[in-house]
């Protein structure tokens, strides 16, 4: 996650902040913490959990396992010599009665199978003690055993003798008396002991129950201590995750809503860096947006104005048809510009570049404005200086080739003139000597002398040569004189200063001056025509600014011819000047053969600054002068026509208003 | 018969000036035309020795047409004659023209531009210059630096941070450069630290002959045959002389070609050292036991002086014409016309007064002045004036402490 950002970074300027709702401290914020971290958490809490229980389960399985056993334990070989002690006991019991029969019987086969009975159940007896013996345990137990078999021992010993004594011998006395006097005490011993074994044997078997009882009470009593702390520990456990949890998730809540306020401090930072004025026009024309710069530059903060109208917010609009422009705006479809919105702002009048764009916002289904401009009024006056400038640096460029255009008649008017002097003296020397012949001739003082030095005076003074070609010093020296005074008048027409107002013009003698001044820009490269229609009629106009377009578009069309013929190229193009007289409007055609205009340069010619010469050959400014003059002063218009290779021919008409002055100005 | 032509677009400017030089027809042919093609044809035809033409014609213009004379007919003399006053054309155009003259032109400026180039021409393609330097054989050849630097200047796209930095790579050629430019020779306020101010200040041009002065001291190492003495003096004579010329009165304009041809006007004296020292060892011999000036004894040992063989050099190496003859008549500055105190006869004033200080180190008021430089005083009618220059040239000579321009 990104970093949050404190107060007082030095991205935020002061003025940004000093409009959010002051309520919102920054306490210190812990970081959020990364999804691995909570991941690990999370896990060893549920783990330790896991564990828990599986330890708790574990102890409640053993202890069942414990009573398990017990249970077994009683339920198995406790209860099984239990069992087995009672049926050796039985069985006892049974040969008793048996013994007690035999004697009390007479019948001797009845005794055998009495006997034979008695002596399976001895037997059976002798098996349940064996078994007894395998399966007794404790010392005590074995002992009482033993003390079992020790009485059987006599006992059965002595019944057997009884019974030796009834049966083989027939002494039924001394067998009733051994019966009596051993038997039976023996019995009693034997039995005894069994009875002992038994109690024995049911005191175990109580003892191991109630042992067993209380295994369980204490089982039970730890298992629910266990199960207790295990769930304590659980509750713990989950209580300190369910509250870390919470404050991870309020620490998120809290870093997304800075950064969403950072996001939005950012974008408000943005919008009142912008230098322009940013403006946001909902469709009522209420402000809802107001940037740093509209405050700055309407002297109005952003609190005071939002909400309220644009026409009503504080802004003196200098234009009387504000509020429906702006209506008008709301119901536009696309972006469009209005420049030079006047307003008054701190008591001086500006004006306001401004570009409105309406914006859709698909979410709440309405289309809002947004304003963006600037004060254009520096940038205007400059634009204005810099026409000024361009006219200036037009001239200038026309000063070389006019200083040239000057020149050339200057030298050759001087040569000839000196040319004059010369030949005046050579003719007065000549003069003299003719003077001294005819003196000589009338005083009939010729000689031969006198004959040669004139002859020599005439071959010298070359006569002929001067008598041809004086007059033609003469000719050219005036015509020389007047190129200049043409030149010079010309200048004076074209450098005319303009007036605010327009003022009718002869538009043919306009273009004439303007073709004299600018000779030296085509006459290298081209030979200039010009076809004026005489009917044209005299079209109110600024001369000045329509003699600057003139230029213009004579220096490009030389400038294209050049192009084309290059400097050792033979031949010359041609410049053709045309006006025409329409019934709407006057045209005037100027058609070069240059080498026209290419195709994808064609839609961009008249843009300001546009040109395709090189760095110091033109600043690209005449055709986007030339169309503000003629379509915006003029209500003109101006367009080309062209043919890659072949050449251009641009053409401009100046609207007149119909009446056809029959008098054109006379040019002073 | 000199052969001149004159191009120029304008047809009565031809005419006029056609008449004005009517009278010059006997000794100068003279043919008019009104194109750069047409030249070229009637060069063609039947070669000339001086083409005059205009800078901006239709067609071809001046200076093409000069580009195109300058390959074939390299020893043809041009002159432009222009009533344009761009700067950027006068650049292009100083690098094929021998002169530059501006409409209106008086016309005796024209005439003794036309004479000027033309004695040039005779004294330097005569029969005996053409043996010395047949003689000498190969020009030794600039290092590439100067060449580099003579094609920048020629670019009229040239800035001076590209002529300052190529000049810049040659340390020993640019410290020499800047030793000259901070000499009391240009007079300049501050002292120049760096090639680019001097060029800045003086102009790429400037530089350019500068460098070439230090190139031309470079290339021609005296022999050993030549006593030391001797190319020591020379050097200290070059520098003493261009101090003087530095002094004498004279607008910016001449004084920095002054100061080049000051600097070089005796080089002639060190292509004899170097390349024919036994003549030159001769003449040394025959003009002490004369008792006359070096170049008299060089004219009658090889028909032409160092001043001409020097002149003929560097103007092959492409110093400006007008430092061409500074150099070439700087013992006879006679031989051609003057109008004004020019470079020419500042050399030849400052290299005289550099001659007496030394031969009088006291200074040289009261001396009586050689017959034949009173007899050039006067006809340069700057006779009046030989006081004020030779104080000039005392005061100068303190201020001639530039170190030696040899080729250590």
């Amino acid at each position: 996650m990104d970093e949050v950002s404190k107060t007082g970074d030095p991205l935020s300027p002061q003025d940004a902040l000093r409009d959010p709702d002051p309520s919102h401290s920054v306490p210190h914020r812990p970081r959020p913490l990364a999804s691995k971290q909570i991941a690990f958490r999370l896990g060893l809490a549920f783990s330790i959990l896991v564990g828990l229980l599986i330890v708790v389960g574990n102890l409640g399985l053993r202890r069942m396992d414990q009573i398990n056993d017990d249970l077994q334990d009683i339920m198995g070989s406790q209860w099984t010599r239990l069992r087995l002690s009672r049926e050796a006991l039985a069985y006892s019991n049974r040969n008793s009665r048996i013994t007690m029969q035999v004697f009390l019987l007479k019948d001797a086969g009845q005794i055998d199978s009495l006997l034979v009975a008695r002596a399976k159940n001895t037997r059976k007896i002798s098996t349940l003690v064996a078994e007894l013996e395998r399966l007794c345990r404790s010392d005590e137990e074995k002992r009482l055993l033993v003390a079992i078999k020790d009485a059987r021992g006599p006992y059965v010993g002595s019944y057997q003798r009884a019974l030796q004594l009834l049966v083989a011998e027939n002494k039924y006395d001394a067998a009733a008396a051994v019966m009596v006097q051993q038997t039976a005490p023996a019995l009693l011993k034997y039995h005894a002991a069994w009875d002992e074994f038994v109690r024995f044997q049911g005191d175990q078997l109580e003892l191991a129950a109630r042992q067993s009882k209380a295994r369980y009470a204490a089982a039970r009593r730890l298992a629910m201590l266990t199960i207790f702390i295990a769930v304590m520990a659980a509750g713990a456990i989950a209580l300190f995750v369910i509250k870390r949890m919470v404050r991870e998730i309020t620490t998120r809540l809290q870093a997304e809503k800075d950064a969403l306020r950072t996001a939005h401090l950012e974008a408000e930072v943005f919008i009142n860096a912008v230098p322009s004025i940013l403006i946001g026009l909902d469709q009522d024309a209420r402000i809802t947006r107001w940037n740093l710069t509209a405050s700055r530059t309407f002297g109005l903060p952003g609190p005071e104005v939002i909400g309220k109208q644009l026409t009503e917010c504080g802004i003196t609009w200098l234009r009387p048809s504000m509020l429906d422009e702006v209506r008008a705006w709301c119901s536009e479809h696309g972006s469009r510009r209005c420049d030079r919105v006047p307003c008054e702002i701190k008591n001086e009048t500006r004006l306001l570049g401004l570009t409105i764009t309406p914006i859709k916002m698909t979410d709440r289904n309405v289309t809002e404005l947004l304003i963006i401009g600037s004060d254009v009024t520096d940038r205007s006056s400059l634009e204005e200086q810099l026409r000024q400038a361009q006219k200036l640096e037009s001239v200038g460029q026309l000063a070389a080739g006019i200083a040239h255009e000057i020149n050339t008649p200057t030298q050759y008017i001087g040569d000839n003139v000196r040319f004059l002097k010369d030949a005046f003296q050579d003719l007065s020397l000549l003069l003299t000597n003719y003077e001294r012949l005819l003196a000589a001739v009338r005083g009939n003082t010729l000689s031969q002398e006198t004959l040669e030095q004139v002859a020599a005076a005439v071959e010298s003074a070359d006569t002929p040569y001067l008598i041809v070609e004086i007059p033609k010093a003469i000719e050219q020296t005036l015509e020389g004189v007047t190129r200049v005074s043409k030149l010079v008048s010309a200048m004076k027409e074209f450098s005319h200063p303009g007036t605010k107002e327009k003022t009718p013009v002869d538009l043919n003698h306009a273009i004439e001056s303007t073709v004299t001044v600018a000779r030296n820009e085509w006459k290298y490269v081209a030979d200039l025509e010009t076809e004026f229609d005489p009917s044209l009629p005299l079209i109110a106009c600024h001369v000045g600014e329509f003699n600057q377009v003139i230029l213009n578009l004579i220096v490009n069309a030389a400038h294209a011819i050049a192009d084309v013929v290059g400097k050792d190229g033979s031949g010359k193009g041609k410049i053709t000047v045309q006006t025409r007289n329409c019934p709407e409007y006057a045209e005037i055609r100027i058609h070069d053969t240059g080498s026209g205009i290419p195709e994808r340069v064609r839609t961009r010619i008249f843009d300001p600054f546009f040109t395709t010469k090189e760095i110091g050959k033109g600043t690209g400014q005449g055709l986007a002068i030339a169309r503000s003059v003629v379509v915006d002063k003029h209500k003109g218009s101006i367009h080309f026509e062209t043919e890659v290779e072949k050449g251009t021919t641009f053409i401009i008409r100046l609207p007149h208003d119909g009446k056809v002055l029959a008098a054109k100005a006379v040019s002073a | 018969m000199k052969r001149i032509l004159f191009v120029d677009d304008e047809s009565k400017i031809l005419d006029g000036i056609r008449r004005i030089l009517h009278a010059d027809r006997k000794r100068w042919e003279m043919e008019f035309v009104v194109s750069g093609e047409a030249a070229l044809q009637a060069c063609e035809a039947q070669p000339f020795d001086v083409v005059i033409t205009d800078m901006r014609m239709p067609g071809m213009d001046g200076v093409t047409l000069l580009g195109h004379l300058q390959d074939r007919y390299p020893s043809m003399a041009r002159i432009i004659l222009s009533g344009y006053s761009e700067v950027a054309l006068a650049t292009r155009a100083a690098h094929v023209a021998h002169r530059f003259l501006y409409k209106p032109c008086n016309i005796s400026e024209l005439q003794a531009a036309i004479e000027r180039v033309c004695t040039l021409q005779d004294l330097l393609c005569a029969q005996a210059i053409r043996e010395v330097i047949g003689t000498i054989g190969e020009l030794p050849s600039l290092s590439s630096t100067y060449n580099s630097l003579t094609q920048t200047v020629t670019n009229p796209n040239a800035s001076i941070a590209e002529v300052a930095g190529i000049l810049e790579h040659d340390i020993a050629m640019s410290a020499k450069v800047l030793q000259l430019v901070n000499s009391a020779f240009f007079g300049l306020a501050q002292k120049v630290t760096s090639v680019q101010s001097a060029a800045s200040y003086l102009g790429m041009e400037t530089i350019k002959n500068l460098a070439l002065v230090s190139e031309t001291f470079r290339v021609f190492v005296p022999d050993s045959r030549v006593p030391q003495s001797v190319c020591e003096s020379i050097q200290r004579h070059a520098q003493l002389t261009t101090a003087i010329a530095a002094a004498l009165p004279a607008d910016a304009k001449t004084r920095e070609v002054t100061v080049v041809s000051a600097l070089l006007h005796d080089i002639g004296k060190l292509v004899l050292a170097s390349k024919v020292p036994d003549r030159f060892c001769a003449m040394l011999a025959l003009a002490s036991e004369r008792g006359c000036e070096h170049f008299e004894a060089e004219e009658e040992l090889l028909g032409t002086s160092h001043a001409e063989i020097g002149a003929c050099l560097l103007g092959l190496w492409g110093i400006p014409n007008l430092a061409v003859e500074a150099i070439a008549h700087h013992h006879r500055p006679t031989r051609i016309p003057h109008s004004g105190f020019d470079s020419s006869i500042a050399v030849y004033v400052a290299d005289l007064l550099a001659h007496e200080l030394d031969a009088h180190p006291q200074g040289s008021t009261g001396i009586e002045l050689h017959e034949s430089h009173r007899t050039s005083f006067e006809a340069l009618g700057i006779l009046p004036r030989l006081a004020e220059f030779r104080q000039l040239a005392f005061a100068a000579q303190g201020k001639s402490r530039v170190p030696a321009m040899s080729s250590s």
